[in-house]
């Protein structure tokens, strides 16, 4: 996964077998009646197309001659700021029916400014802000986002 | 670090205060139905039959019931997302959906779309499109007849376009060809706007479509019969397929519906205002006038026209399944 | 329909009384804000804000829904420029180069540059709309299912020169774009496919969800990986654009208002084809098209020109026939029929005022929306001084919301975070993304439009090589792969890997 040769390797192989499942649960598409064009037909074509496109890819990776490109991969400190971001971001969307959409998004800005590097009362003001804006969006232009535990 | 959790201690304290108050302030005054806004879904896009009933009746609506109605849209799968939402929504009456026959019968029927026809309790029916089946002004083919002759004599040869696949454009279609003996090739599109495209620039040589469509092309398309019980008011000149030997009537008919287990008491509140708004003297001529047929169908007339429909259309299924 | 300057003038006299050009400037503003906000596209922002105008007698309240859809559509490049967040997919050819001259410190320009081709575009269609309408309605009329496809098919094409140097990995991004496009229920036939048993699934994969996921969400991990401080590059900002920057963009702004207004003319044709459509062009034309992609300023001018044409374009077969060219102009016939209008020929012929007060008016809309967004510039142009660790919270929030109000379903946001990730490893691997976006766009077309083909053809392929609109696209998207496998065989193998550096 350091080069790009091999991290090709890996996401060819990854792409391969999606492309086989994706050719297999075609395969399963019923066929109906006065159809020109069977309903697996396309389904099927891009899952065979995706797998030997995969497929490709391992190959043109593995004869590959030329000089080794390093795949500019992030290092530690650079993969927990992702792996949080990335989970304070699955945390807001999985509260959002919950919460709402204003409470929610004001807690996750709140405490996903100070983790990015700027102050806490910063983080709050924002996260303030947002909720606030998002609210009166939600009111004015009568959208059904959930209003959570704002909702009456 | 130490005051960074601090703050943080008190935000959410705050944040805690506040919900609880809010919490409270809507818990209260909950009694006679409706007592709060209520949204009126749309499962169709915007601009559809269904939205523009939906809109004309909202500010009715908002004045019988004495709250705001909010048009709100969940669209895809033909109405099937909206459907399956409405299958799951809180049976409380304040969402209701619009419905449609003949697709929330078909849908289910052809396979899982993750609501069952039984699982949509009609509050009311009020809008009708019937089907006619026309030809491009510039067509060779005069009348049905022609139009049957031509498929006799080329089975296939001869393009029907319609609003999807297994919808009421399609049965229409299918019982036309079981009763006339002949073979058509269906052609689905994917709404009105492209069907009525295709045959004003003639690439389909017919079209099933719904009343209101045809009667605003009324000057490019010659209509060649109608799939009614009596001639249709604005083509006095088409015959029904009925007059021609052709035993079938179909329509597209619209309504709203809520969830199983909705209380009787909001059904009724919602029926009693639907069928004021259906039965305004007023909205029924501007229907009329758009290629509508307004109709006032109440909750235990929409079970029984649902069950009389899904019967015509089991019956069709098995007929036509090779 | 039948023009004469009379009418015109007539037309121009109502539109100008200070009472519509009232509703006209607030339909702009609404509709510039609504636009902003990625999701809610033209269509869903009138439908949304159609109630509003239910007080006001049919002319103000027609004037100022048309005020919303293009105000909408001036609005709709912000968020792609200032922050990489292409609110529908016909934004995306102007997020490439468009964010990237952001991060060079040129947002000013961009925005700037954005907002002076939409409205050059909005009139030259404008004129078209005006003096040749009812010439021109009859060419959405050509077009039936065999020449969708091949349009399309030439859409497909377009990914050849898109992907650049990395063709090979741009055409598996395109793939995988047809792939994610097919999961889900069938256009015509609503069968499930691809569903792997889910019900989610069944409502399908939304392109604008995957577009949001793979430009906003990919881009704001790279920046968190980077602990960036400042999305710009350096800090020396150009607030607003060069004169000469506006007169290099000269041809470009009208070559794209022209193939802009003829694509608006189709129906179901997405603003997307045209969009991509008119950056490819302006690539091939381009002297130097390395420059695209890395922030060349013909790159904004010309899909932000190309798509306001379109939606000025699509009001020709609108008067002129009824037939809505897209979901916002549905809405909008569906907002003329609820005050008992019906556009075609015979409004033309009953109600001749109210038609050419509202096409009068539409000039000067686009005038007002120019107005409108060029003071806005500055202010947009400002959020990028916003440092990072509050911008990029902020803009997963817009992305959140603006995937959530495609459908308003939670499905959809989903599918954005799971795009996010696909967008940063694409970004590493050197995948190019506007492949699979395009095609994931195409897709449903292309597919409808087949099996409709097949059918009035009773299955016969030779269908998009006898009718000559057809054959004429076929030959053209051909000839355009073949050229682009030629390219990429004679650049040789040696740079196999190394090409995803395009």
């Amino acid at each position: 996964m350091r080069t790009l040769r091999s991290a090709d390797i890996v996401s060819g192989i990854f792409i391969c077998l999606l492309g086989i499942a994706v050719a297999l649960a075609a395969m399963s598409i019923p066929a109906l009646m006065g159809e020109r064009l069977p309903a697996k037909a396309l389904p099927l074509l891009c899952g065979v197309l995706t797998a030997v496109g995969g497929l490709l890819l391992v190959v043109r990776a593995i004869t590959y001659k030329g000089e080794e490109i390093p795949v500019e991969w992030p290092d530690m400190e650079g993969w927990r700021h992702i792996g949080v971001t990335m989970v304070a971001l699955v945390i807001y969307v999985a509260v959002i029916e919950l919460l709402g959409l204003p409470v929610a998004s004001m807690i996750f800005v709140a405490v996903l400014v100070p983790y990015l590097g700027m102050s806490v009362l910063a983080g709050i003001l924002t996260g303030i802000g947002t909720a606030v804006s998002i609210y009166l969006m939600i009111h004015y232009l009568s959208l059904s986002f959930p209003l959570g535990v704002l909702g009456a | 670090m130490k005051n960074r959790c601090y703050s943080l201690r008190n935000v959410f304290a705050l944040a805690f205060l506040c919900v609880a108050m809010l919490w409270t302030a809507s818990a209260s005054a909950e009694d006679k139905f409706p007592s709060k806004q209520l949204s009126y879904v749309v499962t169709f896009d915007p601009g559809g039959q269904s939205d523009r009933e939906a809109r004309r009746q909202q500010k009715y609506l908002h004045q019988i019931l004495g709250q705001q109605v909010v048009v709100d849209y969940v669209v895809g799968g033909g109405g099937a997302v909206g459907w399956k939402e409405l299958a799951r929504a809180k049976p409380d009456g304040y969402s209701f959906y619009t419905i449609n026959t003949p697709h929330i019968i078909l849908q289910p029927m052809q396979q899982n779309v993750g609501y069952k026809t039984e699982q949509i309790v009609p509050v009311a029916m009020f809008q009708s499109t019937p089907l006619g089946l026309a030809v491009n002004t510039d067509s060779p083919l005069k009348t049905l007849d022609d139009l049957l002759a031509a498929a006799k004599k080329d089975p296939g040869g001869v393009t029907i376009g319609g609003s999807a696949a297994f919808s009421g454009h399609h049965m229409a279609t299918l019982r036309l060809e079981k009763l006339a003996g002949v073979n058509f090739s269906y052609v689905p599109f994917t709404g009105s706007a492209p069907q009525m495209t295709a045959i004003l620039g003639n690439h389909v040589d017919a079209v099933f479509a719904n009343s209101d469509d045809l009667v605003r092309f009324k000057d490019k398309l010659r209509v060649l019969a109608f799939s009614t019980e009596q001639r249709f008011p604005h083509f006095p000149d088409a015959p029904t397929l009925k007059e021609k030997g052709f035993d079938m009537v179909d329509s597209i008919d619209r309504g709203v519906g809520v969830p199983v287990n909705t209380p009787a008491e909001a059904v009724a509140t919602l029926e009693k205002a639907f069928l004021e708004i259906a039965n305004n003297p007023e909205i029924q001529k501007e229907m009329r006038d758009q290629g509508f047929v307004p109709l006032s169908m109440g909750h235990d007339a929409s079970v029984a026209y649902i069950k009389k429909v899904t019967a015509e259309y089991t019956e069709l299924a098995k007929s036509i399944k090779k | 329909m039948f023009f004469s300057f009379d009418l015109l003038f007539q037309g121009f006299a109502i539109a100008m009384s200070p009472e519509n050009i009232m509703w006209a400037f607030v339909g702009c503003f609404v509709g510039t804000l609504v636009g902003v906000l990625p999701g809610i596209g033209p269509s869903s922002g009138i439908a949304i804000l159609l109630p509003l105008t239910t007080f006001l007698p049919p002319t103000p309240a027609i004037i100022m829904l048309a005020a919303i859809y293009y105000g909408a559509m001036y609005g709709g490049s912000t968020t792609a420029i200032m922050v990489n967040i292409p609110g529908e997919a016909s934004s995306v050819p102007t997020a490439l180069d468009g964010f990237e001259m952001a991060k060079q410190g040129r947002a000013g320009a961009a925005l700037a540059i954005s907002a002076i081709s939409s409205f050059v575009a909005g009139t030259v269609s404008l004129l078209g709309l005006t003096f040749f309408a009812p010439t021109l309605a009859s060419f959405a009329l050509y077009f039936g299912p065999p020449e969708y496809f091949a349009l399309m098919v030439m859409g497909l094409s377009l990914v050849v020169s898109l992907a650049g140097k990395a063709l090979f990995k741009g055409l598996v991004s395109a793939i995988l774009g047809l792939t994610a496009a097919m999961v889900g229920q069938n256009p015509l036939t609503g069968v499930g496919r691809l569903t792997f048993g889910s019900e989610d699934l069944m409502a399908g994969v939304n392109f604008i969800s995957v577009i949001i996921g793979l430009f906003a969400l990919g881009e704001v991990f790279c920046n968190v990986e980077q602990r960036i401080t400042y999305m710009l590059d350096n800090r020396k900002v150009e607030w607003m654009p060069k004169w000469a920057d506006v007169y290099r963009c000269r041809w470009v702004m009208l070559r794209s208002s022209i193939v802009g207004f003829f694509m608006g003319l189709l129906p179901g044709c997405s603003p997307a084809v045209t969009t991509f459509v008119a950056y490819d062009m302006e690539k091939r034309l381009s002297k130097n098209p390395e420059s695209f992609g890395k922030g060349a300023i013909e790159g904004v001018a010309a899909p932000e020109g190309a798509n306001n044409a379109t939606s000025s374009g699509g009001f020709v077969p609108l008067l002129a026939f009824g037939l809505p060219t897209g979901p916002a102009l549905a809405v909008l016939l569906g907002g003329l029929m609820m005050y008992g209008l019906q556009p075609g020929p015979l409004l033309f012929q009953s109600d001749p005022t109210f038609v050419w007060a509202i096409i009068a008016s539409m000039y000067v809309g686009n005038l007002i929306c120019l107005v409108l967004n060029l003071p806005l510039v500055g202010m947009w142009a400002r959020i990028a001084l916003i440092p990072f660790p509050v911008l990029g919270p902020l803009i997963l929030v817009f992305a959140v919301l603006g995937a959530y109000s495609i459908r308003f379903m939670l499905f959809d946001v989903w599918v954005t975070l799971i795009f996010g990730v696909v967008g940063y490893l694409m970004r590493k691997l050197k995948f190019p993304m506007a492949p699979l976006v395009l095609a994931s766009v195409l897709a449903q077309m292309l597919e409808t439009s087949l099996s409709q083909s097949l059918l009035m053809s009773r299955g016969s392929w030779s269908v998009f090589f006898t009718r000559p609109i057809a054959c004429v696209f076929m030959v053209l998207s051909i000839g355009s792969f073949v050229r682009g496998l030629w390219a990429q065989y004679k650049s040789g193998e040696a740079e196999a890997l190394a090409d995803g550096d395009d």
